[in-house]
């Protein structure tokens, strides 16, 4: 028996080594760039991650949520942050096909992110946006420090805040100042476009002061924009950098720093700003979900119309108990916190209705 | 041991136990020397699918299934990409592979599943057989296939993709653009009876279309945008699309003054040699352009007559300047203009016109703000595509100026100077510049569409108050804000008096008639269809030419006046309301042609909105109204520029029941509350009764009857009346003394009446009695005819020895009545009426 325990324990060290050995490898294979070895462990972690809200037990699937984002932070730390950011990953979606025929591997190297993250969101809804993505995240992280005063905003229908105003204003300032920094510098490149983007928000900041309300719906059409800016962009080769994309690995680019700050700080004020008005990739993924089988259904008749959902559902994708597929990012927490079961995430793999149209019963 | 225990203990240590055991025989067979991190990557798929299997989310027999089929894959894919993170790729390819098909399988979605199956297959035989190095793509491939396996439509726009972009590589975005275009269409195409022939006839079609336009699809995705960026540095290229839109646009105005004012009198005339001036306007698009521009030179050229006198007169030169090619392209670019011009006046009904012409607006207000924003929008599109004529125009303009060089001329130059290579990028750029000019001013053209849209949210409050209201209160208010509005309106009210008017149109002749409405009457002009009711209205209103004083209104002579200079207020049959303006827009429009200052004509908007109860639809579309609705806002649109007199054409015409009998009420409300003189045309007898007062019956143009409806009723003058009223029972009778005499009866004349000699007599079916039995004044006869109609029945009996009588009765022994049978007829001697005019049929 004690042998038997004895091999058990040089088995245990030996795999331990082994895993550390393996850590290793994977280390070397996310700082060789040159290999592309980033991209296709991505695909690898995506697809893992995607799948995780799949089979995460429904008890705890807030704290599996947390979880997820942060290593989705540290995988994608690698890759949003570093070689793609979020721009980029359209721009090499558009390069990847390009290259089909000339240099298939390329293609697949360049293609194979972007690809991945629309077939999990048409697979399994648009769980990117709500467990995975880094940028969410990290704005959700830092929008969890004054949640419940954003709570009580939206629970009054969101009436002028002093806070709110001034709160603008001092990000504002502390763009501009930082933005004279850059520019006394000389570190700073005038073109960089990156810098338009966080003057879009602190501009959104300033109008929401007022009319968020109102304004929130129409605006959102901005990612309409933002998208067709970037593929654009992408289809005439012309770069726009990104604004979460600052420690580029020779070239250090402050201005998208300067705007990775603003957009996550802003998010502070108003969660996930980035995500609700400006996000190209969440337009992408809101049109692959759309061909989800996953949903989450609304039964009016045990709603008692608590509120809850709609309070707790930081991109304000809900209204009256109905999710807006548009909008949600399927972080799950409205179905979660329903005490009454009204909201369930719903499976449905048959799609009865391109037979033709039903016949009624 | 439960199930439960298995599912959640020993499956997953199975699923593991295999991964060891595939992981040990992949390690010991040498497959994977240093794959360590597709190993790791296994394990963690393993651990998962474990963990899955133990939360009970996945049926326990797929797990080994998968296990397989990922371990195959990975052989598969380990053997084919040795790079460890390629083949991770793979895993997850297999996994998300393995995952779909086993919940389409568990869905029962069989289609799909062999969608999904045979997709696979023929996506291996394409990158591994067809291919060369293709293996990568399959990867992304398999990817989309997991993806869109749960539509089909989505697995063709997939396999659209990868047609294109493998089997049609030069031109792989062109052929993936055009293909998912055209599935796009066949897929969200709507048929109204659905046809498997339509829709194939929509494919071949579209596939050859687009197999047309391929060229200039390859044209825009053919050239770097560096190259064409190139071309815009060129100062003899950027000059000649100068040129291009100067003289194009130029042309297009100069085609505007030409084609506007005579494609509307086109439209709105007939006239001998009409589809011979049509022909004639049409020559430029017949003869060939190179033919055009020899024959606009032999003309305006310098040395030919006509240019040399203009050069002479008035220093124009037209051959080598910008003045030639300007006149070139307004030649060509004509007959498109003209034609969309046309049509879209044509497409403008012209009762649009008439209707503002009666609320005041003189001919040229009528087209200006009614004619031209309906027909604006088609306009703007032959505008359009005039100017896309004139700026693409090539032979005309070469001929008479070849310098200086529109765009077209400058690729022709380009072109024989330097080759095709080098005009390639220019070809992109003028392609692009026109296409987005072109898409641009179709776009604006949107802009351009003169129908209001509905805004709901911004209503007025007062609609959410609208139900709930008890009919009584509604009633009381209503009645009390209308004596308000019409104590504050102060409303004129004249007389009509038509002496001897007779106007003939073609076939038909109108009148002579005279008839004479008095001041604030409500007086109902009644007769069958075709009698000419709506030509004397139209006549009333203007829009004939009459005789000198055959019309007086308020006793001013008005035959020779204008529609828009006579005081009334004119309703036409059908629905006329102005569609590119709102209610309250609709309402305002007579006040606006008569000068009424803008704050008194809201006021009075604002007044009629209320009188007729229409608040909540002020600010909607004319197409957002019910028909009973639309009569409202028609009627108040009349009333409000306060007319001395009211014509109403069939206001009731084309209503169901309900609406009929609300605009009855409203018409009757507003006669009391507002005196208008009015004059009511109609063919129906019981809108007649329902809306009481005087009453006229016409017939082929001429009045028959004038008085009450009820004593027309009782004592129609003649045959057709008494008939249109309902009349029956029709036979000749000698009156000799003070008795009725036939060959089958006799009666007494009644008592006051005075008529002597041959007569029409008629007895109206309701007062013919029915019986089973003979008695004194009956007469005897044999039923020919039975009509069940509910209420009554409809009994026809052919007198022994007299005409065919028909009765109304209701005795409940006639529902066993039969033809054949033999009945006795008879009726009270006062119920008989004589009509004077004797037995004219």
């Amino acid at each position: 028996m004690t042998e038997w325990w004895q091999a058990l324990g040089g088995w245990a060290a030996e795999a331990g080594s082994t895993a550390i050995a393996h850590l290793k490898l994977l280390e070397r294979a996310l700082l060789g760039l040159e290999d592309s070895y980033v991209e296709l462990l991505t695909v690898l972690a995506l697809g893992l991650l995607a799948a995780l809200p799949v089979v995460v037990p429904r008890r705890h699937r807030q704290v599996w949520r947390r979880l997820t984002q942060v290593f989705g932070i540290f995988i994608f730390i690698f890759v949003v942050y570093t070689c793609m950011g979020v721009f980029g990953m359209i721009s090499n979606f558009f390069r990847g096909f390009g290259e089909i025929g000339r240099e298939n591997i390329l293609a697949l190297y360049f293609a194979s992110v972007p690809v991945t993250i629309l077939v999990t969101s048409l697979l399994f809804g648009p769980f990117f946006c709500g467990w995975i993505c880094p940028t969410g995240s990290s704005q959700e992280f830092l929008g969890l420090l004054t949640r419940s005063w954003h709570q009580r905003r939206q629970a009054a229908g969101f009436p002028f805040s002093r806070v709110f105003f001034i709160g603008s204003l001092l990000l504002t300032a502390f763009f501009l100042l930082w933005l004279y920094q850059l520019s006394v510098t000389r570190i700073f490149f005038a073109e960089d476009a990156t810098v338009y983007w966080s003057l879009i928000v602190v501009v959104l900041l300033l109008l929401m002061s007022w009319k968020l309300a109102a304004w929130d719906g129409p605006l959102r059409r901005l990612k309409h924009l933002s998208f067709f800016l970037v593929v654009a962009a992408a289809v005439v080769h012309v770069r726009i950098t990104s604004p979460v994309h600052f420690g580029f690995a020779k070239v250090v680019d402050p201005a998208s720093i300067l705007a990775t700050v603003i957009v996550v700080a802003a998010a502070l004020l108003l969660p996930r700003i980035w995500c609700r008005y400006l996000c190209p990739w969440r337009l992408a993924i809101s049109w692959a979900s759309r061909y989800s089988p996953r949903r989450i259904e609304f039964t009016a008749g045990r709603c008692t119309r608590c509120g809850r959902c709609t309070l707790a559902c930081d991109i304000g994708a809900i209204r009256n108990g109905v999710v807006n597929p548009r909008e949600c990012h399927m972080c799950l927490r409205c179905v979660d916190l329903c005490p009454e079961n009204a909201l369930e995430l719903k499976e449905e793999w048959r799609k009865d209705s391109e037979a033709g149209p039903a016949c009624p019963q | 041991m439960t199930a439960d225990r298995l599912r959640r203990f020993w499956l997953p240590a199975a699923v593991l136990a295999v991964h060891a055991g595939t992981q040990a025989a992949l390690t010991g067979s040498g497959w994977l020397p240093g794959g360590f991190s597709f190993s790791l990557a296994l394990l963690g798929v393993n651990v998962l699918l474990a963990a899955w299997l133990a939360w009970g989310q996945a049926e326990p027999a797929s797990g080994l299934g998968f296990m397989l089929i990922i371990a195959g894959h990975g052989l598969v894919g380990h053997a084919l990409s040795p790079t460890a993170a390629a083949s991770a790729v793979l895993l997850l390819s297999s996994l998300l592979t393995v995952y779909v098909v086993l919940k389409l399988w568990s869905a029962r979605a069989w289609p799909q599943v062999f969608v999904y199956i045979a997709s696979y297959l023929a996506m291996f035989v394409l990158f591994f057989r067809v291919l060369e190095n293709a293996e990568p793509l399959f990867l992304i491939a398999l990817l989309g296939l997991a993806g869109t396996a749960r539509h089909l439509r989505l697995v063709a726009c997939l396999w659209a993709i990868i047609l294109a972009f493998t089997l049609a590589q030069p031109f792989a975005w062109e052929t993936a653009v055009i293909s998912l275009l055209i599935l796009k269409i066949l897929f969200t195409t709507r048929m109204d009876l659905h046809s498997r022939m339509t829709w194939l006839f929509l494919g071949v079609g579209l596939l050859l279309l687009f197999g047309v336009l391929f060229p200039v699809a390859t044209l825009i995705f053919g050239q770097s945008p560096h190259n064409l960026l190139l071309v815009l540095r060129d100062r003899e290229i950027v000059d000649a699309i100068g040129v291009t839109l100067f003289t194009a646009t130029v042309a297009t105005l100069l085609l505007g003054v030409i084609v506007l004012p005579l494609a509307y009198a086109v439209a709105r005339t007939d006239f001998w040699g009409k589809p011979a001036l049509l022909s004639v306007i049409d020559i430029p698009i017949v003869i060939p352009q190179s033919v055009a521009g020899i024959a606009l030179l032999s003309v305006f050229g310098k040395q030919q007559i006509l240019g040399g006198w203009l050069f002479d007169a008035f220093g124009l030169r037209f051959d080598g300047t910008m003045l030639g090619i300007i006149l070139a392209q307004v030649f060509v670019a004509l007959p498109f203009f003209f034609r969309s011009a046309l049509a879209a006046y044509e497409a403008v009904p012209s009762r649009y016109e008439g209707t503002a012409r009666t609320l005041g607006a003189n001919s040229w207000l009528a087209f200006l703000r009614v004619t031209l924003p309906l027909a604006g929008r088609g306009l703007f599109l032959g505008a359009v595509m005039a100017w896309a004529r004139a700026a693409g125009e090539f032979g005309a303009v070469f001929f008479i100026a070849a310098s200086p060089e529109t765009a077209p001329v400058a690729v022709y130059s380009r072109f024989l100077s330097s080759g095709l290579a080098e005009t390639a990028p220019l070809v992109s750029v003028l392609l692009l510049f026109s296409l987005g000019m072109f898409f641009l001013l179709q776009w604006t053209s949107r802009m351009l569409n003169p129908v209001p849209q509905d805004h709901p949210h911004s209503l007025p409050a007062s609609r959410q108050s609208a139900p709930g209201n008890s009919a009584a209160r509604t009633r009381a208010s209503a009645s009390a804000r209308r004596s308000k509005a019409a104590g504050r309106s102060g409303l004129g009210s004249a007389s009509l008096q038509m002496q001897n008017l007779c106007l003939r149109l073609g076939a038909f002749q109108l009148g002579p008639l005279s008839l004479e409405v008095r001041p604030n009457e409500y007086m109902v002009l009644l007769g069958p269809t075709g009698s000419g009711k709506s030509s004397l209205l139209n006549a009333l209103a203007g829009f004939h030419r009459l005789p000198p004083r055959t019309v007086r209104l308020a006793g001013r002579d008005v035959s020779a006046l204008p529609p828009n200079r006579r005081p009334l207020g004119y309703m036409v049959q059908g629905n006329d309301l102005f569609p590119h303006l709102t209610v309250a827009q609709n309402l305002a429009f007579g006040l606006r042609m008569r000068r009424v200052e803008r704050g008194e004509r809201d006021r009075r908007v604002a007044r009629f909105l209320e009188l007729f109860r229409l608040e909540p639809l002020a600010r909607r579309g004319i197409q957002h109204l019910s028909g009973g609705e639309q009569r409202k806002v028609a009627l108040a649109r009349s009333l409000i520029t306060e007319p001395e007199l009211l014509l109403l054409d069939e206001p009731l015409g084309m209503l169901d029941a309900p609406g009929r009998r609300e605009i009855s009420d409203v018409l009757r409300d507003m006669h009391s509350e507002l005196r208008t003189t009015t004059l009511h045309v109609t063919h129906d007898r019981q809108e007649a009764w329902a809306l009481g007062g005087r009453c006229a019956v016409m017939s082929a143009g001429r009045i028959l009857q004038v008085g009450p409806l009820a004593e027309i009723f009782r004592a129609p003058q003649d045959r057709f009346t008494a008939e249109f009223l309902g009349g029956r029972n029709f036979f000749p009778v000698d009156v000799k003394g003070r008795r009725i005499r036939t060959a089958w009866g006799h009666w007494p004349l009644r008592p006051g009446w005075k008529a002597a000699g041959e007569a029409l007599a008629m007895v109206r079916p309701e007062h013919v009695e029915v019986h089973r039995l003979p008695g004194p004044g009956r007469f005897s006869g044999r039923v020919t005819g039975v009509r069940d109609f509910g209420a009554f029945m409809e009994i026809v009996v052919a007198l022994s020895a007299g005409p065919e009588i028909t009765a109304h009765a209701t005795a409940p022994w006639l529902v066993r009545l039969r033809p054949g049978a033999r009945a006795y007829l008879g009726w009270p001697p006062d119920r008989m009426h004589l009509l004077p005019g004797g037995t004219h049929d």
